[in-house]
């Protein structure tokens, strides 16, 4: 036991002294990750056009695959001949793959839950299928990710009663099960998820049976779905008040700038989102106050860059003109706007991890949320979760 | 713009310099050359700067008004060129009328204008509209606005009437550009109609050779499109040779078109200088690599990609997509829709074409054009050889 190699070391470099807010460095097999870090969705080993070496060039430093996606096309056969997805897709730094039950609980109709797994129809040839815990390790195990995760029993979000406090206690049960089905254990770390609903004792419960385990870091699920953002900033603040302080949390599929901001205050260290490369496919833009169409008319005749003060090679080469009259038309267009989309998050990112570090994190939330909201209009539930960790806005 | 060639030889494959852009006056390019074709201001699929790891040599880009006739008003409002409005600043453009990437619709005639079919439908351009777009766009070069519809089965009649009407835009082109200061330094290339009918030829090319032009353009053979890679020698090479034989010696001659690597050889052969890069596009949306110019065992005698084939298109390949990525990477992107699959064809075929033009050039300095053009010939005309000249995902 004492020379087993541990394929995730989490320092945290700095603490926040009046928020939850951390930054630290996790070291992974494949490469390292600066914390809070934003993961962008590369779901069938590609991310949206861009080559590996374009992410490199962004500071990507890991990128998320989804396990039912590939699991499908290539396929784990072709996949564990290619000698996993990094030799695959030829991306040198960390990866990171789902379980595959979200998708299939969201993307298939007919997947049923039962004990065994989730059982479904598959799109292809109609026959019954089953994913176990064991079987989701196991693809996740030939892809070869450096964070992989648990299975877990997925409701909505919004759902209340029996239901939910049976999928708690499953996802625990079925963390148990991947564990033991666990066969990399030296390369690759499973995140458990914490469930529950929006229910607070159920989360806490679910939260303080997963920390008995032994894992690297943690993930908190089943948001992000339609709940109200007060019961959603509640439920992320009381799972990362249990959440051991020496592991990355990992809040699933969290990708907004403002939330961004609200949750690294509340301790989370991860995300990950396919809104920003989902939203370029639309000829969207990521700015500070939102989002910039450039389909819109009022581009046309706009010699600026998307942002002025954006390094990315997109913003140093083209006006927003050229790309109004691009966008969702050239093939071209959709990258431009996905290497701006990522570096937007990736330089919001890296802005927040300085402040951290510089002692400057609630001076950094306060001049943002300004910039987002100039007449101090403030959603109450980001002055409410804000002011759970100690900061007032302007 | 200058051209100089030292070919004495009217109809042979020749080497040429194009230079004296004023522009960018450091600029100058060898003949046989390829224009690498552009829509709506980029290389198809590729942002610039992976254009940029494809090429860090000086380029000619080859715009058309479909892709970009739309940007007209946004160009002037801004008062700045084409170049400068898509980035491209650094590059050397020349603007043609239609797209050889896609086929021109053909009809739509009427009176002395041509129809350009952009994004939103048609638009119906004069001389007038169009030298109005020319002094938007500033490209270094250009081609008179002509009536190019016509191919291998024109009749009589819709052959003289596109002489004809060519003949009346060119005059009016030419106006114009004579008296415009914006233009005084730009090229305007003398559009050659008459489809094959040889008379209509020697006619397009008696008004054509003593006004002003940089070079020919030998129009007229073919609507655009995909098709053009079938057409084959025996098709163009009489009418081809006589436009030839009676264009001046010290003029560059362009082809626009998808033209087979086979046909551009002929096509050189015969005395063109130019070509554009529409062809490796027309293969990449077909969803094919190009491995024509392989002669090792690239090709596994397999024409189309496998699964688990883990080696690159080309082991020799220096290209981004062979250097990084698998056939069966490829084969998975392209099987999953995904653009990336797009971007890495495209990157591997236009490297690939680029390639074949250095060897062109080559082959005609070191006296070995004969032998590539046999090479080549081979592979296109074997019967069952598809693997010889792509491979298909
Ligand atoms: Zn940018
Ligand atoms: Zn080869
Ligand atoms: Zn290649």
């Amino acid at each position: 036991m004492a020379n087993r190699k541990t394929p995730l070391i989490f320092e945290v470099l700095a603490e926040c002294e009046t928020t939850k807010a951390r930054t630290g460095r996790m070291t992974l097999v494949h490469h390292y990750v600066d914390t809070p870090v934003f993961m962008p969705v590369g779901t069938q080993g590609t991310l949206k056009g861009l080559l590996p070496q374009q992410l490199e060039q962004l500071d990507c430093q890991i990128i998320l695959g989804n396990t039912y996606h590939l699991g499908n096309r290539p396929g784990a056969d072709i996949l564990r001949k290619a000698g996993g997805l990094h030799r695959f897709m030829n991306w040198k730094r960390a990866l990171l793959t789902d379980s595959g039950g979200f998708q299939m609980v969201s993307l298939l109709h007919l997947a049923e839950i039962t004990e065994e797994g989730v059982k479904f129809k598959s799109p292809y040839n109609e026959s019954e299928c089953m994913l176990t815990p064991e079987h989701s390790i196991q693809i996740q195990n030939t892809i070869g990710a450096d964070i992989i995760m648990q299975l877990d029993d997925v409701v909505k979000s919004t759902l209340t009663g029996p239901r939910v406090e049976e999928a708690m206690h499953r996802t625990i049960r079925w963390l148990d099960r991947c564990l033991l089905a666990h066969e990399r254990p030296d390369e690759q770390s499973i995140f458990p998820i914490v469930q529950g609903g929006l229910n607070p004792e159920l989360r806490s419960e679910c939260a303080r049976q997963l920390i008995k385990r032994e894992v690297n870091g943690y993930a908190i699920g089943g948001l992000s779905g339609g709940e109200s953002k007060d019961d959603f900033w509640k439920m992320v603040h009381l799972s990362t008040n249990i959440l051991p302080k020496n592991k990355p949390r990992y809040l699933m599929g969290v990708g907004f700038a403002i939330d961004l901001i609200v949750c690294s205050a509340l301790g989370v260290d991860m995300y990950d989102c396919v809104f920003p490369t989902r939203t370029a496919r639309f000829g969207c833009a990521l700015i500070k106050t939102g989002q910039l169409n450039l389909k819109q008319i009022q581009n046309k005749k706009d010699s600026r860059p998307i942002d002025e003060s954006c390094e990315c090679s997109t913003c140093k080469t083209y006006s927003r003109a050229y790309l109004h009259q691009i966008a969702t038309v050239e093939t071209v267009s959709c990258h431009l706007l996905t290497v701006h989309n990522i570096a937007f998050q990736m330089k919001l990112m890296r802005d927040i991890r300085d402040s951290i570090k510089e002692q400057r994190f609630p001076r950094f939330i306060q001049d943002y949320m300004l910039i987002v909201y100039p007449n101090k209009d403030y959603p109450t539930w980001i002055i409410n979760a804000l002011r759970a960790v100690n900061v007032t806005l302007l | 713009m200058k051209f100089v060639t030292d070919s004495v030889a009217r109809c042979a494959a020749r080497i040429g310099t194009l230079s004296g852009f004023e522009r960018l006056p450091n600029v100058s390019f060898e003949t046989p050359l390829l224009l690498i074709y552009t829509k709506g201001g980029s290389v198809p699929h590729l942002t610039k700067d992976i254009f940029k790891t494809l090429t860090m040599e000086e380029q000619l880009l080859s715009v058309s008004l479909p892709s970009t006739i739309l940007m007209t008003d946004a160009i002037k409002e801004l008062d700045t060129s084409f170049a400068d409005f898509v980035s491209m600043k650094e590059y050397i453009n020349f603007l043609s009328i239609h797209d050889s990437a896609y086929t021109t619709n053909s009809g739509f005639h009427q009176l002395d204008t041509i129809s350009v079919w952009s994004r939103t439908g048609r638009i119906v351009v004069s001389a007038n509209k169009y030298m109005e777009i020319v002094q938007a766009y500033k490209p270094d070069l250009y081609v008179a606005l002509c009536d190019g519809d016509t191919n291998i089965n024109s009749r009589a009649k819709r052959i003289s009437k596109a002489v004809l009407r060519s003949k009346t835009l060119l005059e009016q082109c030419l106006d114009i550009h004579l008296q415009s200061d914006i233009l005084k330094s730009t090229g305007i290339l003398g559009p050659v109609e008459g489809g094959y009918n040889l008379q209509a030829r020697k006619e397009s090319i008696d008004y054509l050779k003593d006004k002003p032009l940089a070079g020919f353009v030998i129009d007229g053979l073919h609507n655009n499109g995909p098709d053009v890679q079938n057409i084959s020698l025996e098709q163009i090479k009489q009418v081809v040779q006589y436009t030839i034989n009676l264009l001046p010696i010290d003029k560059m001659r362009i082809s626009m078109g998808c033209w087979n690597p086979a046909t551009v050889l002929d096509l050189i052969e015969l005395g063109v200088d130019v070509f554009d890069s529409s062809y490796p596009y027309v293969i990449t949306e077909q969803s094919q690599a190009l491995t024509f110019l392989c002669d090792h065992d690239c090709e596994n005698n397999q024409h189309v990609l496998y699964a688990d084939d883990f080696s690159p298109i080309c082991k020799k390949c220096k290209c981004l997509a062979c250097q990084n990525h698998t056939r069966a990477y490829i084969h998975h992107l392209h099987h999953t829709k995904e653009m990336l699959a797009l971007v890495l064809l495209m990157i591997h075929n236009t490297h690939h074409y680029l390639q074949f033009f250095n060897l062109i050039r080559d082959s005609i300095k070191n006296g070995t054009f004969n032998q590539l053009q046999t090479k080549i010939r081979l592979k296109y005309e074997a019967v069952n050889s598809e693997s010889a000249k792509f491979i298909t995902v």
